[in-house]
Protein backbone atom coordinates (compact mmCIF):
# COMPACT_ATOMS: atom_id res chain seq x y z
CA UNK A 1 0.00 0.00 0.00
CA UNK A 2 1.72 3.34 -0.82
CA UNK A 3 1.84 5.43 2.21
CA UNK A 4 -0.72 8.09 3.10
CA UNK A 5 1.48 10.73 3.22
CA UNK A 6 3.57 11.93 0.24
CA UNK A 7 6.79 14.55 -0.22
CA UNK A 8 7.50 15.11 -3.27
CA UNK A 9 11.54 15.05 -3.86
CA UNK A 10 11.72 18.88 -4.27
CA UNK A 11 10.50 19.32 -0.81
CA UNK A 12 12.42 16.35 0.60
CA UNK A 13 15.77 18.78 -1.10
CA UNK A 14 14.05 21.77 0.66
CA UNK A 15 14.07 20.05 4.19
CA UNK A 16 17.42 18.83 3.60
CA UNK A 17 18.34 22.61 3.18
CA UNK A 18 16.65 23.95 6.14
CA UNK A 19 14.50 25.56 4.00
CA UNK A 20 11.64 27.47 6.25
CA UNK A 21 8.59 26.55 3.95
CA UNK A 22 10.04 22.63 3.16
CA UNK A 23 10.70 22.18 7.02
CA UNK A 24 7.05 23.26 7.41
CA UNK A 25 5.35 21.01 4.82
CA UNK A 26 7.38 18.08 6.10
CA UNK A 27 6.49 18.69 9.50
CA UNK A 28 2.68 19.06 8.81
CA UNK A 29 2.72 16.05 7.29
CA UNK A 30 4.36 14.00 9.73
CA UNK A 31 4.11 15.72 12.77
CA UNK A 32 0.93 14.08 14.30
CA UNK A 33 2.68 10.93 13.38
CA UNK A 34 5.73 11.35 15.23
CA UNK A 35 3.59 12.61 18.11
CA UNK A 36 1.64 9.54 18.45
CA UNK A 37 4.93 7.32 18.37
CA UNK A 38 6.81 9.25 20.30
CA UNK A 39 3.60 9.35 23.02
CA UNK A 40 3.58 5.97 23.00
CA UNK A 41 6.73 5.87 24.29
CA UNK A 42 7.24 8.66 27.04
CA UNK A 43 3.53 8.65 28.02
CA UNK A 44 3.55 12.67 28.75
CA UNK A 45 2.49 15.42 25.97
CA UNK A 46 4.86 18.00 27.05
CA UNK A 47 7.91 15.16 26.62
CA UNK A 48 5.85 13.79 23.48
CA UNK A 49 6.06 17.32 21.71
CA UNK A 50 9.91 18.08 23.03
CA UNK A 51 10.57 14.38 20.73
CA UNK A 52 8.93 15.75 17.97
CA UNK A 53 10.48 18.86 18.26
CA UNK A 54 14.08 16.46 18.47
CA UNK A 55 13.01 14.23 15.77
CA UNK A 56 13.08 17.17 13.01
CA UNK A 57 15.91 18.12 14.30
CA UNK A 58 18.10 14.84 14.48
CA UNK A 59 16.06 14.43 10.62
CA UNK A 60 16.99 17.49 9.15
CA UNK A 61 20.63 17.13 10.63
CA UNK A 62 20.95 13.54 9.49
CA UNK A 63 19.17 14.57 6.51
CA UNK A 64 22.44 14.54 3.85
CA UNK A 65 22.16 10.04 4.17
CA UNK A 66 18.60 10.20 3.27
CA UNK A 67 17.72 8.47 0.31
CA UNK A 68 15.90 10.98 -2.38
CA UNK A 69 12.46 9.43 -3.99
CA UNK A 70 11.95 7.31 -0.83
CA UNK A 71 8.67 7.78 2.04
CA UNK A 72 10.48 9.31 4.69
CA UNK A 73 7.84 7.63 6.96
CA UNK A 74 10.01 4.33 7.74
CA UNK A 75 12.84 6.94 8.42
CA UNK A 76 10.86 8.97 11.17
CA UNK A 77 8.98 6.70 13.10
CA UNK A 78 12.69 5.58 13.47
CA UNK A 79 14.40 8.46 14.27
CA UNK A 80 11.06 9.51 16.87
CA UNK A 81 11.17 6.62 18.47
CA UNK A 82 14.64 6.58 19.41
CA UNK A 83 13.82 10.15 20.44
CA UNK A 84 11.56 9.50 22.75
CA UNK A 85 13.13 6.69 24.53
CA UNK A 86 16.31 9.13 24.94
CA UNK A 87 13.80 11.43 26.57
CA UNK A 88 11.83 8.64 28.35
CA UNK A 89 15.20 7.60 29.81
CA UNK A 90 16.33 10.98 30.48
CA UNK A 91 13.07 11.37 32.89
CA UNK A 92 13.63 8.36 34.41
CA UNK A 93 17.19 9.27 36.03
CA UNK A 94 15.60 12.56 37.77
CA UNK A 95 12.75 11.19 39.63
CA UNK A 96 10.72 14.29 40.69
CA UNK A 97 8.00 12.54 42.94
CA UNK A 98 7.33 9.36 44.59
CA UNK A 99 6.43 5.79 43.13
CA UNK A 100 3.43 6.11 45.04
CA UNK A 101 2.18 9.10 43.70
CA UNK A 102 2.70 8.25 39.99
CA UNK A 103 -0.09 8.03 37.94
CA UNK A 104 -0.74 3.90 36.63
CA UNK A 105 0.55 5.16 33.20
CA UNK A 106 3.74 6.79 34.45
CA UNK A 107 6.87 6.21 32.44
CA UNK A 108 8.44 4.82 35.56
CA UNK A 109 5.82 2.12 36.06
CA UNK A 110 6.10 1.18 32.10
CA UNK A 111 8.34 -1.55 32.24
CA UNK A 112 9.34 -1.37 28.35
CA UNK A 113 8.95 1.34 25.28
CA UNK A 114 7.62 -0.14 22.16
CA UNK A 115 9.90 -2.28 20.03
CA UNK A 116 10.45 -0.67 16.26
CA UNK A 117 8.27 -3.03 15.27
CA UNK A 118 5.15 -1.88 17.11
CA UNK A 119 5.90 1.62 16.83
CA UNK A 120 6.06 1.15 13.06
CA UNK A 121 2.28 -0.50 13.82
CA UNK A 122 1.83 3.11 15.95
CA UNK A 123 2.65 4.80 13.03
CA UNK A 124 0.81 3.02 10.51
CA UNK A 125 -2.34 3.23 12.59
CA UNK A 126 -2.11 6.86 13.36
CA UNK A 127 -2.12 7.20 9.55
CA UNK A 128 -4.87 5.06 8.39
CA UNK A 129 -6.89 7.09 11.15
CA UNK A 130 -5.42 10.75 9.55
CA UNK A 131 -7.34 9.28 6.25
CA UNK A 132 -10.44 9.41 7.70
CA UNK A 133 -12.69 12.08 7.20
CA UNK A 134 -13.63 14.40 10.64
CA UNK A 135 -17.32 12.78 10.91
CA UNK A 136 -15.69 9.23 11.16
CA UNK A 137 -12.82 10.35 13.41
CA UNK A 138 -15.15 11.65 15.27
CA UNK A 139 -17.03 8.59 15.47
CA UNK A 140 -14.47 6.11 15.86
CA UNK A 141 -12.68 8.25 18.83
CA UNK A 142 -15.82 8.37 20.80
CA UNK A 143 -16.23 4.55 20.20
CA UNK A 144 -12.55 3.69 20.59
CA UNK A 145 -10.95 6.46 22.86
CA UNK A 146 -14.30 7.36 25.13
CA UNK A 147 -16.05 3.91 24.80
CA UNK A 148 -19.11 5.24 24.05
CA UNK A 149 -21.86 3.19 22.48
CA UNK A 150 -23.84 3.86 19.12
CA UNK A 151 -26.70 4.63 20.84
CA UNK A 152 -24.25 6.88 23.15
CA UNK A 153 -22.64 8.73 20.18
CA UNK A 154 -26.02 9.53 18.88
CA UNK A 155 -27.26 10.96 21.49
CA UNK A 156 -24.42 13.68 22.38
CA UNK A 157 -23.72 14.29 18.42
CA UNK A 158 -27.69 14.83 18.09
CA UNK A 159 -27.76 12.04 15.09
CA UNK A 160 -29.71 9.13 14.75
CA UNK A 161 -28.57 6.17 15.06
CA UNK A 162 -28.49 4.65 11.59
CA UNK A 163 -26.13 7.44 11.10
CA UNK A 164 -23.72 6.94 13.26
CA UNK A 165 -23.71 3.15 12.51
CA UNK A 166 -23.34 3.74 8.63
CA UNK A 167 -20.48 6.28 9.36
CA UNK A 168 -18.79 4.18 12.13
CA UNK A 169 -19.12 1.01 9.50
CA UNK A 170 -17.54 2.78 6.55
CA UNK A 171 -15.08 4.18 9.23
CA UNK A 172 -14.07 1.06 10.19
CA UNK A 173 -14.09 -0.08 6.74
CA UNK A 174 -11.77 2.28 5.81
CA UNK A 175 -9.56 1.63 8.73
CA UNK A 176 -9.42 -2.15 7.94
CA UNK A 177 -8.57 -1.79 4.52
CA UNK A 178 -5.62 0.84 5.09
CA UNK A 179 -4.38 -1.45 7.55
CA UNK A 180 -4.66 -5.11 5.58
CA UNK A 181 -0.73 -4.64 4.72
CA UNK A 182 -0.09 -5.24 8.66
CA UNK A 183 -1.39 -9.17 8.50
CA UNK A 184 0.84 -9.57 5.25
CA UNK A 185 3.73 -11.18 6.41
CA UNK A 186 6.15 -8.15 4.75
CA UNK A 187 5.87 -4.86 3.57
CA UNK A 188 8.03 -3.21 0.98
CA UNK A 189 10.35 -2.19 3.56
CA UNK A 190 10.60 -5.46 4.42
CA UNK A 191 9.20 -5.25 7.55
CA UNK A 192 6.86 -7.81 9.17
CA UNK A 193 3.27 -6.80 9.34
CA UNK A 194 1.63 -9.07 11.43
CA UNK A 195 3.26 -10.38 14.80
CA UNK A 196 2.25 -13.50 15.77
CA UNK A 197 2.72 -13.38 19.39
CA UNK A 198 1.01 -10.33 20.80
CA UNK A 199 2.41 -8.60 24.40
CA UNK A 200 -0.40 -9.25 26.66
CA UNK B 1 -31.38 -0.09 22.95
CA UNK B 2 -30.03 -3.90 21.69
CA UNK B 3 -26.71 -5.52 22.33
CA UNK B 4 -26.81 -4.78 18.12
CA UNK B 5 -26.99 -1.25 18.53
CA UNK B 6 -23.92 -1.15 21.06
CA UNK B 7 -21.22 -3.90 19.16
CA UNK B 8 -18.29 -1.67 18.26
CA UNK B 9 -18.14 -3.06 14.38
CA UNK B 10 -20.83 -3.69 12.41
CA UNK B 11 -20.05 -7.15 12.30
CA UNK B 12 -22.85 -8.27 10.04
CA UNK B 13 -20.66 -6.11 7.42
CA UNK B 14 -17.47 -6.20 8.17
CA UNK B 15 -15.49 -9.70 7.22
CA UNK B 16 -14.04 -11.90 9.79
CA UNK B 17 -10.78 -11.04 8.33
CA UNK B 18 -11.33 -7.18 8.57
CA UNK B 19 -12.73 -7.47 12.51
CA UNK B 20 -9.55 -9.42 13.51
CA UNK B 21 -7.54 -6.94 12.02
CA UNK B 22 -9.43 -3.95 13.77
CA UNK B 23 -9.03 -6.65 16.58
CA UNK B 24 -5.33 -6.53 16.55
CA UNK B 25 -4.92 -2.69 16.77
CA UNK B 26 -8.68 -2.43 19.01
CA UNK B 27 -5.85 -1.00 21.82
CA UNK B 28 -3.69 1.20 19.73
CA UNK B 29 -7.43 2.69 18.69
CA UNK B 30 -8.54 3.07 22.12
CA UNK B 31 -5.04 5.04 22.89
CA UNK B 32 -4.96 8.52 23.56
CA UNK B 33 -2.02 8.68 21.60
CA UNK B 34 -3.17 7.78 18.52
CA UNK B 35 -5.52 10.83 18.70
CA UNK B 36 -3.53 13.55 19.99
CA UNK B 37 -1.41 16.29 18.29
CA UNK B 38 1.74 18.33 19.30
CA UNK B 39 1.08 22.39 20.59
CA UNK B 40 0.27 24.96 18.14
CA UNK B 41 4.04 26.09 18.78
CA UNK B 42 5.92 23.00 18.58
CA UNK B 43 6.30 24.14 14.48
CA UNK B 44 7.75 27.10 15.09
CA UNK B 45 9.79 25.70 17.56
CA UNK B 46 11.30 23.06 15.09
CA UNK B 47 11.77 26.09 12.25
CA UNK B 48 13.65 28.15 14.68
CA UNK B 49 15.90 25.27 15.57
CA UNK B 50 16.51 24.18 12.12
CA UNK B 51 16.94 27.66 11.70
CA UNK B 52 19.83 28.34 14.22
CA UNK B 53 21.28 24.93 13.57
CA UNK B 54 21.58 25.77 10.08
CA UNK B 55 23.20 29.17 10.61
CA UNK B 56 25.72 27.14 13.08
CA UNK B 57 26.96 25.40 10.47
CA UNK B 58 29.82 26.18 8.21
CA UNK B 59 30.71 24.51 5.00
CA UNK B 60 34.90 25.61 4.94
CA UNK B 61 36.26 22.52 6.77
CA UNK B 62 33.58 19.13 7.04
CA UNK B 63 35.08 16.52 9.23
CA UNK B 64 33.05 13.65 7.55
CA UNK B 65 32.14 14.79 3.85
CA UNK B 66 28.36 14.26 3.25
CA UNK B 67 27.43 12.42 0.49
CA UNK B 68 28.04 13.65 -3.01
CA UNK B 69 24.26 13.22 -3.69
CA UNK B 70 23.03 14.59 -0.86
CA UNK B 71 23.65 18.24 -0.23
CA UNK B 72 25.03 18.91 3.15
CA UNK B 73 22.39 21.23 5.32
CA UNK B 74 23.64 24.77 4.57
CA UNK B 75 25.12 23.61 0.96
CA UNK B 76 21.95 25.13 -0.74
CA UNK B 77 22.41 28.46 0.44
CA UNK B 78 19.33 30.58 0.57
CA UNK B 79 18.33 34.65 0.18
CA UNK B 80 17.30 35.83 3.67
CA UNK B 81 17.21 38.97 5.37
CA UNK B 82 18.58 40.03 9.23
CA UNK B 83 14.07 40.54 9.29
CA UNK B 84 13.74 36.84 8.13
CA UNK B 85 16.28 35.18 10.56
CA UNK B 86 15.40 37.50 13.20
CA UNK B 87 11.66 36.36 13.05
CA UNK B 88 12.43 32.95 13.13
CA UNK B 89 14.91 33.77 17.02
CA UNK B 90 13.12 31.99 19.85
CA UNK B 91 11.69 34.91 21.88
CA UNK B 92 12.17 33.28 25.17
CA UNK B 93 14.28 31.17 27.01
CA UNK B 94 12.83 27.51 27.56
CA UNK B 95 13.48 23.63 27.52
CA UNK B 96 12.92 24.50 23.92
CA UNK B 97 15.50 26.73 23.41
CA UNK B 98 18.07 24.48 24.94
CA UNK B 99 16.74 22.06 22.97
CA UNK B 100 17.70 24.19 19.86
CA UNK B 101 20.87 24.78 20.95
CA UNK B 102 21.69 21.48 22.02
CA UNK B 103 21.32 20.69 18.38
CA UNK B 104 23.10 23.72 17.23
CA UNK B 105 26.18 22.51 18.87
CA UNK B 106 25.60 18.65 17.62
CA UNK B 107 25.37 20.16 14.12
CA UNK B 108 28.12 22.13 14.21
CA UNK B 109 30.06 19.18 15.97
CA UNK B 110 29.57 16.82 13.16
CA UNK B 111 30.35 19.58 10.23
CA UNK B 112 32.96 22.15 11.73
CA UNK B 113 36.57 21.41 12.52
CA UNK B 114 37.74 25.24 13.76
CA UNK B 115 36.78 28.29 12.69
CA UNK B 116 37.45 31.78 13.50
CA UNK B 117 34.41 32.81 16.70
CA UNK B 118 32.15 35.20 15.75
CA UNK B 119 31.64 38.59 17.38
CA UNK B 120 28.20 39.03 18.59
CA UNK B 121 28.04 42.30 16.75
CA UNK B 122 28.75 41.21 13.30
CA UNK B 123 25.21 41.29 11.09
CA UNK B 124 24.68 38.69 8.78
CA UNK B 125 22.72 39.83 5.17
CA UNK B 126 22.76 36.90 3.38
CA UNK B 127 22.85 32.92 4.28
CA UNK B 128 26.47 32.48 3.18
CA UNK B 129 27.33 35.29 5.53
CA UNK B 130 24.66 34.84 7.84
CA UNK B 131 26.53 32.06 10.07
CA UNK B 132 26.09 34.18 13.19
CA UNK B 133 27.73 30.86 15.57
CA UNK B 134 30.80 29.48 15.11
CA UNK B 135 32.92 27.06 17.18
CA UNK B 136 36.24 26.60 19.04
CA UNK B 137 36.96 23.66 21.27
CA UNK B 138 39.20 24.15 24.32
CA UNK B 139 40.20 20.78 25.64
CA UNK B 140 40.34 20.33 29.32
CA UNK B 141 42.66 18.56 31.99
CA UNK B 142 42.21 17.58 35.15
CA UNK B 143 43.89 19.19 37.58
CA UNK B 144 45.85 17.10 41.04
CA UNK B 145 42.37 16.62 42.27
CA UNK B 146 41.21 14.87 39.50
CA UNK B 147 44.58 13.08 37.85
CA UNK B 148 44.16 11.91 34.12
CA UNK B 149 40.76 13.39 33.69
CA UNK B 150 40.27 15.22 30.25
CA UNK B 151 37.82 16.34 28.56
CA UNK B 152 36.58 19.45 26.13
CA UNK B 153 34.63 22.53 26.05
CA UNK B 154 33.05 23.26 22.87
CA UNK B 155 32.00 26.73 21.94
CA UNK B 156 29.34 27.97 20.36
CA UNK B 157 28.56 31.87 19.93
CA UNK B 158 24.87 32.94 19.65
CA UNK B 159 22.99 36.54 19.86
CA UNK B 160 22.23 35.26 23.29
CA UNK B 161 25.99 34.01 24.67
CA UNK B 162 27.87 31.96 24.57
CA UNK B 163 27.11 27.76 24.34
CA UNK B 164 29.43 25.83 26.28
CA UNK B 165 28.91 21.89 25.14
CA UNK B 166 31.19 20.27 27.72
CA UNK B 167 31.98 16.69 28.14
CA UNK B 168 34.69 15.59 31.07
CA UNK B 169 33.64 11.92 31.32
CA UNK B 170 35.77 11.25 33.60
CA UNK B 171 34.24 13.21 36.76
CA UNK B 172 32.27 11.34 39.00
CA UNK B 173 28.83 12.17 39.25
CA UNK B 174 28.08 14.26 42.13
CA UNK B 175 24.45 14.43 44.00
CA UNK B 176 23.31 15.60 47.67
CA UNK B 177 23.81 19.03 47.85
CA UNK B 178 27.31 18.49 46.29
CA UNK B 179 28.36 19.95 42.80
CA UNK B 180 30.54 21.11 39.73
CA UNK B 181 30.72 24.41 39.03
CA UNK B 182 32.10 25.60 35.40
CA UNK B 183 33.41 29.20 35.21
CA UNK B 184 34.97 31.57 32.63
CA UNK B 185 37.99 33.82 33.93
CA UNK B 186 39.81 36.19 32.82
CA UNK B 187 43.45 35.08 32.16
CA UNK B 188 44.76 36.95 35.16
CA UNK B 189 41.96 35.83 37.42
CA UNK B 190 40.40 38.61 38.50
CA UNK B 191 37.13 38.59 37.09
CA UNK B 192 35.18 34.78 37.51
CA UNK B 193 31.85 34.38 35.17
CA UNK B 194 29.82 31.10 36.07
CA UNK B 195 28.77 29.22 33.49
CA UNK B 196 26.27 26.23 35.41
CA UNK B 197 26.45 23.44 37.69
CA UNK B 198 25.91 20.26 37.14
CA UNK B 199 25.33 17.06 38.68
CA UNK B 200 28.10 15.05 35.91
CA UNK B 201 29.62 16.56 33.06
CA UNK B 202 29.19 14.19 30.34
CA UNK B 203 27.30 16.37 27.66
CA UNK B 204 26.72 18.84 29.68
CA UNK B 205 25.49 22.14 28.62
CA UNK B 206 26.53 25.63 29.99
CA UNK B 207 26.15 29.33 28.81
CA UNK B 208 27.94 32.89 29.66
CA UNK B 209 26.45 36.50 28.31
CA UNK B 210 30.76 37.45 28.22
CA UNK B 211 33.12 36.80 25.27
CA UNK B 212 35.29 34.16 25.35
CA UNK B 213 38.30 36.21 24.11
CA UNK B 214 37.89 38.26 27.25
CA UNK B 215 37.12 35.13 29.47
CA UNK B 216 39.29 32.62 27.58
CA UNK B 217 39.94 30.36 31.02
CA UNK B 218 37.62 27.58 31.35
CA UNK B 219 37.66 26.12 34.93
CA UNK B 220 35.42 23.16 36.65
CA UNK B 221 35.45 23.22 40.68
CA UNK B 222 33.54 20.89 42.79
CA UNK B 223 31.40 22.81 45.24
CA UNK B 224 29.04 22.01 48.42
CA UNK B 225 25.50 23.56 48.69
CA UNK B 226 26.29 25.11 52.12
CA UNK B 227 23.03 26.84 53.18
CA UNK B 228 24.19 30.37 54.04
CA UNK B 229 27.40 30.18 54.63
CA UNK B 230 27.98 31.13 50.82
CA UNK B 231 25.67 33.52 50.50
CA UNK B 232 27.68 35.54 47.28
CA UNK B 233 28.03 31.61 45.73
CA UNK B 234 31.38 32.40 45.06
CA UNK B 235 34.04 29.61 43.96
CA UNK B 236 35.26 27.15 46.69
CA UNK B 237 38.69 27.28 44.63
CA UNK B 238 38.76 23.62 44.51
CA UNK B 239 39.50 23.04 40.63
CA UNK B 240 39.25 19.54 39.36
CA UNK B 241 39.50 20.65 35.89
CA UNK B 242 40.44 23.56 33.61
CA UNK B 243 41.75 24.53 30.06
CA UNK B 244 42.28 28.17 28.39
CA UNK B 245 40.95 28.95 24.61
CA UNK B 246 44.22 29.73 23.12
CA UNK B 247 46.74 30.87 25.20
CA UNK B 248 47.41 33.52 28.27
CA UNK B 249 50.04 35.65 28.43
CA UNK B 250 52.95 34.27 31.01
Amino acid sequence: MPPAVTIDRATVDGFRAGDDAAVRTVYRAYSGLVWSVAMRVVRDRALADEATQQTFLQAWRAAGAFESGRDLGPWLVTIARRAAIDIYRREQRRPTSALDDAAPDHPALVTMPPSEEQAWQVWQVRQAIDTLGPDEQQIVRMQHLDGYTHSEIAERLGLALGTVKSRSFRAHKTLAARLAHLREPDDDDGRTGHREERAP
Amino acid sequence: MSDHDDRPFEDEELTDEELALLGDVDALLADAAMWGSPAADVEDHVVAAIADARRAVTIEAPLTPLPAAAPAPVAAARSATVGDLAAQRVKRRSRWSMVGAAAVGAAAAALVVGVVMRREDDTPTTADSAAPSAQQQVALAGTDLAPGVTGSAQLTSHPSGVELQLDVPGLPNRSGGEFYQVWVKTCDGTLLVPAGSFHDLTDAIGWVGVSMDDYPVITVTQETAVGGKDVGQGSSGLIVASGTLGSCPS
